[in-house]
């Protein structure tokens, strides 16, 4: 019989280093991935995919099994992007800012241009570079719902709890998301055939 | 091609995604992570420096202390007491012859 992931945590918090690499080796691609989707850059989401799983280490004591374990991994997994977002969202503003009052302040690059996700079929490549361009226009509560149940592809009801809403809610964020970014696509590239 | 239907194609996009793989070697740098977090957690944090030099400094000074005083002590005392006792021959016939 396969040990369950609850089992797999409580080995970790008495200090089992097999139970902290079978949990990894479980969700390693999915943090992995949920990450990508936020950072839209391979070495950010590698530094935060350490941050997640050491997290995970030092917290599998004080764990209480309220929630099943891969919706808690989520949760560590979208508040750590989050909090990544918003820090490098005010690094950026205060480069703006700074960059006014010296003259010499050469061109501060923050973003990757183009990111491709490595999922993407080649024949969508294009498109999804558009898509992952616009998604950062969405608020933060649109895109966790758009990047769990579309690039995730996880349940309604699985989102739900993660996020801590009612389905409906989770249906509606989605419904707003693709409305948001329809409309965003339109008033910025108007010129390009959208 | 219509905007409308770009704009669906963009969204669709995303359709079929495979899911991105961690990238190799992740898990051994998460190791050092936490081998680099148990060295740290040994070491002494700021305060508990402060509260070991405190203790140090109080047993060298309480040394010093009781040290210095116990000289003093041994140099107050007199070197020799002018008991009549001791300065008397103890011949109590003296006067005998």
């Amino acid at each position: 019989m396969e040990i369950t992931d609850q089992q797999l945590l409580e080995l970790l918090a008495k200090g089992n280093e097999l139970a902290f690499k079978q949990l990894y080796d479980r969700y390693s691609s999915k943090v992995y991935n949920t990450l990508l989707s936020y950072t839209k850059n391979a070495e950010d989401a590698e530094e935060l995919l350490q941050d997640v799983f050491l997290t995970i280490f030092n917290s599998a004591a004080s764990y209480r099994s309220e929630s099943k374990v891969s919706t808690w991994i989520y949760r560590v997994s979208i508040n750590k992007s989050l909090d990544f977002i918003r820090k490098k969202n005010s690094q950026k503003r205060f480069g703006i800012f700074s960059s006014l009052y010296r003259k010499d302040s050469g061109e501060i690059q923050y973003e990757s241009v183009d990111f491709v996700h490595p999922g993407v079929k080649l024949e969508n490549q294009e498109e999804a570079k558009l898509l992952f361009k616009v998604i950062d226009g969405l608020s933060e509560n649109q895109k966790t719902a758009f990047i769990l149940t579309q690039i995730e592809d996880l349940p309604q009801q699985e989102v739900a709890e993660i996020m801590k809403i009612t389905r409906k809610a989770v249906e509606s964020l989605v419904q707003r998301s693709k409305a948001n970014l329809k409309k965003i696509l339109t008033n910025q590239y108007p010129d390009r055939g959208i | 091609m219509k905007m409308g239907n770009r704009i669906d194609k963009v969204l669709a996009s995303i359709e079929g995604i495979e899911r991105a793989q961690a990238p190799a070697g992740a898990f051994e740098k998460i190791q050092q992570k936490i081998l680099v977090q148990k060295i740290e957690e040994r070491k002494l944090n700021p305060m508990q420096w402060l509260a070991a030099a405190s203790a140090i400094a109080l047993i060298v000074v309480g040394n010093f202390i009781f040290i210095t005083s116990y000289r003093n002590q041994e140099a107050e005392l007199p070197q020799s007491k002018t008991y009549s006792e001791l300065i008397s021959n103890f011949n109590i016939y003296d006067d005998e012859n």
